[in-house]
């Protein structure tokens, strides 16, 4: 039976034994959130998040990386 | 009077029909045939050749999306004009009916000259490139009389013009997509098409010319010249559909063309991915993540040293860049701390 964990960082339900999921996949997986989200306050809160992850690998932008 | 002097009018309402055909002979188009059902019209149609096709409103059993997507594929090299008509104005549905491949739309209420200015424009992409096309017909006739040296040398003439035009108006169309042009949009997509067409036709007529002349290895070379042009037809028709969700859903996305690159890579089309970076690095240059993810598609493209000269970029504005530092030292055997300006290095025992 597949073990599912919640992502402390970006919230994603990860199926830990068969995906693998780095910060990368974090930030890709916020960026498309803010990408889809219309609500201007929930979409301030997600670049937020997006902008400290960048800073803590040392990226910039808002663009999706081919993980 | 033929059937490409036909204007075929598909609608599944009788009072549509009556209205748009009133329109029509106003204009001068007095010969009319209509279809009810989508799929009646497009057997028909992949029989039979036609010129314009006008979707009204609705059609019996097919969305219009549908209707229009199936014309296309039934009619793929042909000089087929599709106009839509419809009262839907919603952007999703504007999107689709885009991304299906109509070559005109009309939303209503609508007036008399609007359909007018549609029609006329239909007359001006049978035209377009017309000295191409006309170069294109006038061989065919050159092949039927047996002339096939002189058919050779006109259709080189076609083939041998740049042939990144079709591409370079069709992200052009994306473009127009993005900035919510609609009508740009339709029309750099439909001189995109018009000059994959004019291609097909010209490969075809060399291949059939050097059959002619019984050098069979040309003739295989240009069928599958041809063919190679069927295919960029389509992918360039996959490739609009995935822009096209992405434009719809993606509102926020900063470069849409990173994106489609992205999915285009993981569906393994990896030249239409390096295509649609080229677009993204216009747009961001200074984005690191984009010339990383460009660098990874040259290198499932087996081109590992365009890949690396994206990964030095990548790394030229990001040195931590974590992932595109696994790249450089997968690409040239070292790290980039040690060397920044290492050559390719294929992996040992390759």
């Amino acid at each position: 039976m597949a073990q599912f964990s919640t992502c402390a960082i970006c919230g994603k339900l990860v199926d830990i034994d068969q995906e693998s999921h780095t910060l990368f996949h974090c930030r890709n997986f916020l960026l498309r959130s803010f990408y889809g989200e219309k609500n201007e306050h929930r979409r301030m809160r997600l670049q937020e998040r997006i902008d400290a992850l960048n800073s803590r690998m040392r990226v910039k932008g808002n663009n999706l990386l081919d993980t | 009077m033929g059937m490409m002097d036909l204007v075929f009018v598909a609608t599944s309402q009788d009072s549509l029909f009556l209205e748009t055909r009133d329109y029509l002979t106003r204009l001068g188009y007095g010969n009319c045939a209509r279809f009810s059902s989508g799929k009646a019209a497009v057997e028909f149609i992949k029989f039979n050749p036609a010129r314009i096709i006008i979707v009204d409103t609705e059609v019996e059993d097919l969305s219009i999306a549908e209707f229009v997507t199936a014309l296309r594929e039934v009619r793929q090299a042909e000089y087929l004009h599709i106009l839509v008509i419809s009262s839907e104005r919603a952007e999703e549905f504007v999107l689709g009916v885009i991304s299906a491949g109509c070559s005109g739309l009309v939303l209503r209420p609508y007036t008399l000259p609007a359909l007018e200015k549609h029609m006329i424009q239909s007359g001006k992409l049978e035209h377009a490139q017309n000295s191409d096309r006309e170069t294109v017909e006038q061989a065919a006739t050159l092949i039927v009389q047996g002339r096939y040296e002189d058919a050779i040398g006109d259709l080189t003439l076609v083939v041998n013009q740049e042939d990144e035009q079709a591409s370079r108006l069709f992200f052009r169309g994306c473009q127009f997509l993005v900035d919510k042009k609609w009508s740009d949009a339709i029309q750099a997509f439909n001189q995109s098409l018009a000059r994959n067409q004019t291609f097909i036709k010209a490969y075809e007529g060399l291949a059939q010319a050097y059959l002619g002349k019984n050098d069979i290895d040309r003739y295989r070379y240009y069928l599958q010249k041809a063919a190679d042009e069927y295919a960029k037809l389509n992918n360039f028709a996959k490739v609009k559909k995935i822009f096209v969700e992405i434009v719809k859903y993606d509102i926020n996305a900063p470069n849409p063309y990173n994106t489609l690159g992205i999915r285009l890579r993981q569906e393994k089309q990896y030249k239409q991915a390096i295509q649609a970076y080229f677009q993204a690095v216009q747009l961001s240059p200074k984005d690191e993540n984009i010339h990383y993810n460009m660098a990874k598609a040259y290198f499932c493209d087996a081109q590992p040293a365009n890949a690396l000269e994206c990964i030095k970029l990548a790394l030229a504005l990001s040195p931590g860049h974590l992932e595109a530092l696994k790249m450089y030292r997968l690409l040239t055997g070292v790290s980039w701390e040690d060397n920044s300006n290492a050559p390719f290095q294929p992996p040992r025992g390759v």
